[in-house]
């Protein structure tokens, strides 16, 4: 049989249905990978075994009596450790709340324990989710499972590396400026970040209220829908939740594209990019095209605004919430977001407005855009996972900094709300994944997954695992 | 609307005691305001959109209570 920890949780799913494989065997494959592989990749920063075997003898048991409660029964998956677990340690990467133990599951935990997950732990973040890397957290920097030398892309970044490295099918992450689908993008993954309100943030650590973001890192598009159809859905502990209906996600992905209209925007998002990166995403635009879907070339206008607007955005959110502990316990934050919080004391309130605004500018402008395309594709990162400690790099000849050229691409998508997956279409001449990005319409999650699936059903880059001996 | 001058370590350092109440030491109040001045410009370009008639994406929402009549 397949090694069990490299198995998607769709092909995990109907094995553990008809009873051909059971959830505790599932759940020791991740523990034996994780025991044997995370030192060398620092994703999971707590691991409770005991109980995660507790909870797949558990379900075990239900789907022997003939309680199968869907397709996320029985099947591991770890947490991002900025959601809060009942009883189990949430530092959110910064010793500012080393020794914080949630007595509360956040929504997104309780209802994937609903739907029958087993959580094996947690992973790394970087600090508070601020930052694109994943280099500063409490627990050292996330090492990228297809070069151990390399980022692994942030701040979901132990997620990322977790799920790529196969010590669990699926994790989850949160997105304020790009923090799912960076990671998925450097490590090769299928990263959904989901229309705002549409998955509950409660008890998610905020970065920055009016961008964070709840979604998963996964293995297919398939596998994220299914944890999306989980999750989605109006939560009244928290103000953002949409009470828009939950459609059925998996039902969406025919596959079928024929005659999808696919924006295909130039200025910034391609412009920008690494001569590589781009040939990657120029062929995976070729094989949509093949498959059916119609390219357009678009032009978003104002989007050269967008990285200001957003750093304004968590410069004067992330400080607000940030006050008092910053005022009580600045020596216990890193230097890095230390410097962070106190930007954020410089930031005027008009700019702040100023920023809002250019939301609205910029939300009206997608609208615009929507109205003659059904979804748009960019590269997900203008650049592959750089060296860790490397805080500049040079996109075809032009120096630009690693955090700002990490979040160009993604960032226009939270300032917006708008649904965005990302999905590997290669590699670069080092051997680093370069991913596809689809954006789309808001609440239009089943069209944008549906694209990379009929994408996957057509090639193997999703496939791919790096080698970890 | 007039132009700014250079953001200085004196300003970064009485905006961090005076108005946010986080004061900064000398060696971190300098450190501040070299990286603040790039983000200020940067900021800048934001004032320069055609903004007049358009609101802020935060808009005020009055909270409602439950009726049962």
């Amino acid at each position: 049989m397949t090694d069990l920890a490299l198995m998607s949780v769709s092909e995990l799913a109907p094995l553990i249905e008809n009873r051909s494989l059971s959830p505790v065997e599932v759940t020791a494959a991740c523990i034996a990978r994780i025991a044997t592989l995370n030192a060398r990749l620092n994703a999971f920063v707590t691991l409770d075994d005991t109980a995660a075997l507790a909870a797949a003898r558990i379900a075990e048991a239900e789907i022997t009596r003939g309680d199968y409660r869907g397709p996320l029964h029985g099947v591991p998956v770890a947490h991002k450790d900025l959601y809060a677990t009942a009883g189990m340690r949430t530092t959110g990467g910064s010793r500012v709340l080393a020794d914080n133990i949630p007595t509360e599951d956040a929504t997104v935990v309780a209802r994937l324990k609903q739907a029958g997950m087993i959580t094996l732990g947690k992973t790394n973040t970087h600090e508070f989710a601020y930052g694109p890397t994943n280099e500063v957290s409490l627990f050292g920097s996330v090492r990228n499972p297809w070069n151990t030398e390399r980022i692994s892309g942030g701040s979901s970044g132990g997620s990322g590396a977790a799920v790529a490295a196969g010590l669990v099918p699926i994790a989850s992450g949160s997105d304020t400026g790009g923090s799912i689908r960076i990671p998925s993008s450097c490590c090769g993954l299928t990263g959904l970040k989901p229309t705002y309100g549409r998955v509950s943030r409660a008890g998610i650590l905020p970065l920055c209220w009016t961008m964070d973001h709840a979604g998963p890192l996964a293995r297919c598009a398939l596998d994220a829908a299914m944890f999306l159809g989980a999750v989605a859905g109006a939560d009244p502990r928290d103000d953002a939740s949409a009470a828009d209906p939950v459609p059925d996600y998996v039902a969406q992905l025919s596959g079928n594209i024929e005659g999808l209209r696919i924006g295909v925007p130039r200025n910034v998002f391609f412009d920008r990019a690494d001569e590589a990166v781009v040939g990657c995403v120029d062929e995976a635009l070729g094989v949509l095209e093949q498959l059916g879907a119609v390219l357009v070339p678009v032009d978003i206008p104002y989007i050269e605004q967008a990285g200001a607007a957003a750093m304004v955005m968590y410069l004067a959110e992330a400080t607000a919430y940030h006050d008092d502990t910053l005022n009580e316990r600045a020596d216990r934050y890193s230097e890095q977001v230390r410097m962070f919080l106190e930007l954020g004391d410089q930031i005027l309130a008009k700019d702040y407005l100023h920023a809002q605004r250019y939301r609205t500018l910029l939300g009206k402008t997608f609208v615009g855009v929507f109205e003659t395309v059904d979804v748009l594709a960019t590269p997900a990162t203008p650049i592959t996972a750089t060296p860790i400690g490397c805080t500049s790099t040079a996109i075809n000849g032009i120096e630009d900094s690693v955090f700002g050229a990490l979040l160009r691409n993604t960032e226009p998508f939270n300032l917006t709300g708008l649904p965005a997956v990302v999905a590997p279409c290669g590699f670069d001449r080092d051997g680093m994944p370069v991913s596809l990005q689809l954006a789309g319409p808001a609440f239009a999650e089943g069209r944008v997954l549906n694209v990379v699936h009929a994408y996957q059903q057509a090639t193997q880059w999703h496939a791919q695992r790096p080698v970890l001996a | 609307m007039s132009e700014r001058e250079p953001v200085t370590t004196a300003t970064v350092a009485a905006v961090a005691a005076q108005n946010a109440g986080h004061p900064l030491d000398a060696e971190r109040a300098a450190g501040i305001a070299e990286a603040l001045e790039p983000i200020l410009k940067l900021i800048a370009s934001l004032r320069e959109l055609p903004l007049k008639d358009i609101e802020p994406a935060a808009v005020f929402r009055p909270e409602q209570v439950d009726h049962n009549d």
